[in-house]
């Protein structure tokens, strides 16, 4: 016969072991920050989109621009994000959410990239052909950028042993296509320390 | 009444030891898959691998780690990407000492620990990840790859000490990527640190500093106005001519990256001692690497009437039997404690009743087994050669000649396209129809 302290243990081990085979399913919320490997995540990319962007939509780049062109706001097309970091980051997240963010915004027009533009000339030559006249879109009419907003990701890694030391900086420019000119620069920096566990079952 | 409950341990014991000697051992199994690839069809040693896997935990790694090479093989880049990020993954996950696999590994054992790879088979985990992304034309994937490497590389030995503790070939290549995207001051570094670990593969492992490196220090030190450095690699590599950065810009260049043959597998060796106190037998099963014959004399890259001899880079038979050599007295370890455990268990068991005994002894005996798992799917050797040519379409034949200088085989890369100041990287594995070795 078993002491009754041995048994009640028994029955704790199993229920744990039991607990730990069950799928769990927790829906939480798109702005929870939950930080699981260290890696870059959601959160990440959406906090510095949005703090990006409304850096650079209060910048007094944007009111001068708006007072020398009788109140047409800037046009603007996203360019390449190039990822220079140590992980595979989804970049088109990023980008996705900076348009949104400028869209959004009102102050600023955006224009499609040139990764989305061929389909949509694709589908005016289309419209040529096979669409009724009144509905037709022209070729040749398309909105030219004024700016460029262009940037890089980076990463600094320190590692020793069980424990890294994540350094993130992504700087975002934003150029005019007259003339090359930088009107904004932009830098966002995020650290994070990653302490793997050093023991499992 | 503990007579009773005694026998139906000794029974489970011996359940459990037939269970785990049921399956032979790793490498053994691998035989199947081995044979495919000799027969040229990695598809068909693909389908073996996937059958074979029973979804051990323990072994999926290894799994992922095959899985990506035979799928690389058959030219699918992306999902052999896609296998060795899950099979980092998963080593990161497994990185972390498991109590359960490490009493596991003292009492029955090494199989019953994760295997979450060597060190240099987790630096060729990146080089391959990296191959793959060149190959798919996307560089800064490539050099993302190159970056963990470096992070990889910096923890695991440091450089210092005897045999593998860098591996030079994943510095070649990392400075290619960065010479690739105009980072000249990275790729200088990056060439300066395989010329570095060179210098300790030619010591250790028989493997010369390639010429095309010293190529590359010359051009990037010249560029970089490193002209103490610039007078140094022209003497170690004794080059007096070379086109500088400038002018090869105008050019594009080829890469090409041959693996021939199978890395070396591991078998398993067993003592048995007698041990007359429990009435039968004290097995000590110990891993050993077992290399297959190279053919291989040289390998030649032709271009239209221009010959390059491509240089050996990685010679991963020396690797691997320096790293075993290197693991060996902890290996031996573990195997003399499991020795004693198992013994004593026999012994205490036989005490109680002999025939009691005689089960527990035998199931120690049988459950005693050598970790034979290892990167299989590796070549035996890499080669790696470099050829600046004009923009254009150019025909490309590699030929693989034998040590007598008899063409062993030959691969033809037709038309591939070349841009100016950009790298095309091709790849080929050859494995001779005949493995021989065992």
């Amino acid at each position: 016969m078993l002491p009754k302290t041995a048994k009640t243990l028994w029955v704790l081990l199993l229920t744990v072991v039991l607990a730990a085979c069950a799928t769990k399913v927790e829906r939480i919320d798109v702005e929870e920050v939950r930080d699981l490997s260290g890696n870059w995540n959601d959160t990440d990319s959406r906090l510095v989109s949005e703090e990006m962007i409304r850096d650079v939509l209060s910048r007094p780049w944007l009111n001068r621009y708006v007072r020398s062109h009788d109140g047409k706001p800037p046009v603007v097309i996203v360019g390449e994000v190039r990822n220079l970091s140590h992980e595979h980051i989804n970049v088109n997240t990023f980008i996705a959410d900076m348009e949104r963010a400028l869209i959004n915004s009102g102050n600023v027009e955006v224009v499609a990239s040139s990764s989305e533009r061929g389909e949509v000339r694709g589908e005016r030559k289309d419209q040529d052909l096979n669409a009724r006249e009144d509905t037709r879109k022209a070729m040749g009419q398309e909105i030219g950028a004024d700016f460029m907003l262009k940037g890089t990701i980076n990463t600094i890694v320190d590692a020793e042993g069980k424990k890294q030391v994540k350094y993130y900086q992504v700087d975002l420019t934003l150029i005019s296509l007259a003339d090359n000119r930088k009107v904004w620069v932009g830098q966002k920096k995020i650290k994070k320390f990653v302490d793997k566990r050093s023991l499992r079952f | 009444m503990y007579r009773a409950r005694g026998r139906l341990a000794g029974g489970l014991c011996l359940g459990a030891a037939l269970l785990l000697s049921g399956c032979a051992s790793y490498s053994q199994r691998f035989d199947a898959i081995e044979a495919q690839l000799a027969a040229g069809n990695p598809s068909a040693a693909l389908q073996a691998l996937e059958k074979d896997h029973g979804g051990s935990r323990r072994d999926e790694v290894l799994y992922q780690l095959n899985r990506a090479l035979l799928l690389r093989m058959q030219g699918e880049y992306r999902q052999s990407n896609e296998a060795l990020e899950q099979a980092k993954r998963l080593i990161d996950e497994l990185d972390a000492v498991s109590v359960s696999e490490q009493t596991g590994s003292l009492t029955v054992n090494d199989t019953l620990k994760s295997y979450i790879g060597t060190d240099f088979e987790r630096a060729l985990l990146h080089v391959y990840a990296a191959l793959n992304y060149l190959q798919l034309g996307q560089p800064d994937e490539a050099r993302v790859e190159i970056l963990q490497l470096d992070v990889l590389l910096k923890l695991q030995a440091d450089g210092e000490g005897d045999g593998y503790t860098e591996d030079a070939f994943a510095r070649y290549l990392s400075g290619l990527v960065f010479e690739q995207l105009g980072e000249w001051s990275d790729a200088m570094i990056a060439y300066r640190r395989a010329y570095q670990d060179y210098r300790k593969y030619r010591q250790y492992f028989g493997v010369e500093p390639p010429r095309s490196l010293g190529l590359a220090l010359l051009r990037m030190a010249e560029h970089l106005g490193l002209k103490e450095e610039l007078r140094q690699y022209r003497k170690a590599f004794a080059i007096e001519q070379w086109t500088p950065l400038p002018a090869l810009r105008e050019k594009g260049e080829v890469v090409l990256i041959i693996g021939t043959g199978l890395a070396p597998s591991k078998r398993e060796e067993s003592t048995a001692i007698l041990a007359p106190e429990v009435g039968g037998m004290v097995r000590v099963s110990l891993p050993r690497y077992e290399t297959r014959p190279q053919p291989v004399g040289k390998v030649r890259l032709l271009v239209g009437e221009a010959r390059e001899a491509a240089e050996l880079v990685e010679d991963i038979d020396a690797i691997a039997i320096k790293t075993l050599q290197a693991e060996m007295p902890a290996i031996t370890a573990r195997a003399l404690a499991r020795a004693v455990v198992k013994y004593r268990a026999a012994r205490e068991a036989g005490k109680h009743d002999q025939g009691l005994g005689l089960l527990v002894n035998i199931a120690g005996f049988i459950s005693e087994q050598a970790d034979t798992r290892s990167w299989s799917t590796l070549p035996q050797r890499i080669y790696l050669a470099r050829r600046f040519l004009p923009p254009g379409r150019h025909d490309i034949s590699v030929r693989l000649l034998g040590r007598a200088g008899q063409v062993l085989a030959q691969k033809q890369f037709t038309g591939v396209a070349i841009e100016a100041g950009d790298k095309v990287y091709l790849s080929w594995r050859w494995i001779p129809p005949r493995l021989g070795g065992r």
